[in-house]
């Protein structure tokens, strides 16, 4: 229906159109999208891992077949 | 309250229902898709209809059109993927190819420099953005799983996010499934189409899912089967086959009924279950074996020895829904013994479960104007031909089908395309010295099906493709811009080299006590103690702290770490026979620019013709040895250095850059058109 939106402040959006620029990104929304992302993925990332299921080797498997550069 | 209630109900039921049944990784597949996908199809042709004299009349006040200052009112982009520098020049001098060498003499000629790596999904990408891996995130065919390090695809990612909706007062909860491109940046066609210049892209690479522009595109590599897969045949026989190793495909043994031979065709997974959905055929052999007749879904085709049927409509039902798929046939006998090779099951381009193109309806489109067309991302079945469904001469029709369906979508787009962008890739070159390169390469270890047959076939594919581009410039007026171009080159494969394995003996990489070598995906690796690992063709990554899961590795032990690992790397030969294997181990903080560069792997390795990393080590499997030969029909790659490996570019105009990149398409195009090249893109005008 409706997409979530953030709201941001001035200040952080001047920052973050410089940043995006000087990184060589297509729009503003790239940059904060990419940012925000590597964030959110460290936390979750120490919060410990996981051993791999066979639901996900499985789902793997799958995913990959077929593709000419794998066996 | 009763109201209440009853306008909650109402309007549960209406909201979208839960994206359930199958979301394969990469596919992200919505049972519910077909039916929703047939009616938007229905719908937005309406709307248009209804609303083209409005979008006509804002066009013209607005003015939206092709600039007054562009240099050209079209421009029209061929992709030949793989098309190698080195053989084109062999093949323009022994006089095979008349029309590229008319090309080079009154326009231009290059070597085209590629990407580091050269691969496709990363060439392709760089063509589309204009700027360099770093920038648009794809580094490879796979990346890894942060959280598990388990390969996976990297041009797509499938999410489930849960939404709540409040309605008068309750709340609702509705899950959505949803597959992302996750090639950044954006492709040149956007930009033009902001500035009112019509596109039409056909199968450019990394095009899945198709995002919206003004324009039509149709998705290409990575669009997956019905499966959800990259690509599944099923090969039923009535001999049981000598290996049972899990394959690219389904390989069965017919059931025999009566004088019929059955079998189920799998499908997709049913809705929220773990089993797929069947269609029962019955295959009826004939005229001993050399012909058949298969009856499935009440539809009866008849087939011959050898020969690929049509495309046959499989219909998989589930309750009152069903989805539509499209499969070729083949049937094969053999020393008294039959058996029959369906493709793998692509997407219905007429009524499609995912979206497969942009406009929804474009594929619709195509498929009633020109009949039905193959839709998966890697159209020609190499595992089909690596595991011996099929043979030299069943792969190279099957490429071929594939390629003429392909000549026929761009010239219909390159017939309407009366001003703007015109793009096809045809991947036929690609696949083609994949498969056949052993025949050029008398070194090469594997076996070979028919020197005298087959010793021609890629001189005869670059013939071909010469031959169209005869045909593409009868197509064009004085002042449009031809564009010629492959992502990379070709070399051999003769030997493979399992990066892991190599890790491991030298002490970056270790295994769970007791272990030794076999599983896959890294599965039996010790995080604990591993510094280094290897996933994907061409990437070595180190076990970072604070970036993977289970990192052990600080940044000043990182830095360490990557400078013996590439001097190493780049002393490494062949005990076989002393030849050097590793040309240069590209530090990727340094090779790559932008916002995603801490994406990559980080450690790029570039190898020497005839090495490649070894097929097992790709999804981190770690071999008892570090090389081995390469014996599958799969012979040539482009791993090797990317300088050793540039691709071509032809134009119908001057090239005024000695030495162009892929990365100066997008900014030429954009230029010849009059927009101004955004900032961020890095390559130069080179028309």
């Amino acid at each position: 229906m409706f997409k979530p939106k953030l709201k941001i402040s001035d200040l952080v959006i001047e920052k973050v159109k410089v940043a995006s620029e000087i990184m060589g990104c297509s729009s503003i929304e790239e940059f904060a999208e990419k940012t925000l992302l590597a964030e959110a993925n460290k936390v979750i990332a120490s919060t410990g891992k996981k051993e791999v299921s066979q639901k996900e080797v499985e789902d793997i498997t799958n995913q990959l077949k077929g593709l000419g550069y794998l066996e | 309250m009763k109201i209440k209630l009853f306008l909650i109900v109402a309007l549960g039921l209406f909201l979208p229902d839960l994206a359930q049944a199958y979301i394969g990784p990469g596919a992200g597949f919505a049972f519910l898709g077909s039916t929703l996908v047939f009616v938007l199809t229905i719908g937005m042709a309406l709307i248009t209809i209804l609303f083209w004299p409005l979008q006509w009349i804002w066009k013209k006040a607005t003015n939206k059109g092709i600039s007054k200052n562009a240099r050209t009112r079209r421009v029209v982009i061929v992709g030949l993927d793989g098309l190698e520098p080195k053989l084109v020049d062999q093949f323009m001098a022994e006089g095979h190819l008349p029309n590229l060498k008319e090309l080079a003499e009154t326009g231009s000629f290059k070597r085209l420099g590629t990407t580091l790596p050269a691969l496709s999904p990363v060439a392709w990408s760089s063509f589309q953005t204009g700027v360099n891996p770093g920038a648009h995130n794809i580094f490879d065919f796979l990346t890894r799983d942060k959280r598990n390090c388990l390969p996976q695809l990297a041009s797509t990612e499938t999410s489930t996010t849960e939404r709540v909706f409040k309605i008068l007062g309750v709340k609702l909860k509705k899950q959505k499934a949803s597959v992302n491109i996750t090639r950044k940046s954006q492709p040149f066609w956007k930009i033009l189409g902001k500035h009112g210049v019509f596109s039409n892209i056909i199968r450019v690479p990394i095009s899945y899912p198709p995002e919206k522009f003004n324009g039509n595109v149709l998705s290409a590599m990575c669009t997956p089967d019905l499966k959800g897969t990259q690509g599944s045949f099923s090969f039923f026989s009535t001999a049981k086959r000598a290996s049972d190793k899990s394959t690219g495909g389904e390989t069965r043994v017919f059931e025999k009924r009566g004088e019929a031979l059955c079998g189920f065709i799998e499908g997709p997974p049913a809705p929220g279950k773990v089993e797929h959905l069947k269609i029962l055929f019955s295959l009826t052999p004939s005229n001993n074996n050399q012909t058949a007749t298969l009856q499935i879904n009440d539809e009866i085709v008849s087939l011959e020895a050898d020969k690929f049927s049509d495309w046959v409509e499989l219909e998989f039902k589930h309750g009152r829904h069903s989805v539509m798929g499209i499969a070729r046939f083949c049937l094969r006998p053999l020393n008294g013994e039959i058996s029959l090779y369906i493709s793998p099951i692509n997407i219905h381009p007429e009524k499609p479960a995912l979206p497969i193109a942009e406009p929804i309806t474009f594929s619709s489109w195509l498929a009633k104007k020109n009949g039905l067309f193959g839709t998966l991302g890697l159209m020609e079945d190499t595992w089909g031909r690596n595991e011996l469904a099929l043979d030299d001469a069943r792969f190279l029709e099957q490429t071929y089908l594939t390629h003429n369906e392909r000549e026929q979508m761009f010239f219909d787009a390159l017939e309407r395309t009366r001003e703007g962008l015109c793009i096809c890739v045809f991947d036929a070159s690609d696949r083609i010295q994949h498969m056949f390169w052993r025949y050029l390469d008398e070194r090469h270890p594997s076996p070979l099906e028919d020197r005298a047959k087959f010793g021609s076939t890629i001189r005869e594919m670059y013939k071909k493709m010469d031959d169209l581009i005869g045909r593409v410039q009868k197509k064009l007026k004085s002042n449009d811009h031809l564009i010629i171009l492959s992502d990379h080159g070709f070399a051999s494969f003769r030997r493979c080299i399992n990066l892991n394995t190599w890790l491991m003996k030298e002490g970056y990489l270790h295994l769970k006590d007791g272990k030794t070598a076999g599983a896959d995906y890294l599965q039996d690796v010790d995080w604990s103690k591993t510094k280094a690992f290897a996933i994907g063709l061409t990437g070595i990554y180190i076990n970072r702290i604070g970036r993977e899961s289970k990192g052990i590795v600080n940044d000043a032990e990182a830095e360490k770490i990557k400078l013996e690992i590439s001097r190493k790397l780049e002393q490494l030969k062949d005990p076989a026979d002393g030849a050097p294997t590793v040309r240069k181990v590209h530090d990727a903080a340094t090779s790559y620019k932008g916002l995603y560069t801490d994406e990559a792997p980080d450690l790029i390795v570039g190898y020497h013709p005839g090495f490649r990393v070894s097929w097992d080590s790709i999804t981190g499997t770690v071999e008892p040895e570090i090389f081995s030969d390469n014996l599958k029909a799969w012979s040539g790659d482009h791993h090797v250095d990317p300088e050793l490996i540039p691709g071509i570019l032809f134009s119908n105009k001057k090239v005024k850059k000695d030495a162009p990149h892929i990365t100066d398409i997008a900014p030429t195009v954009l230029d010849l058109f009059a927009v101004k090249k955004p900032a961020y893109m890095e390559g130069e005008v080179i028309i």
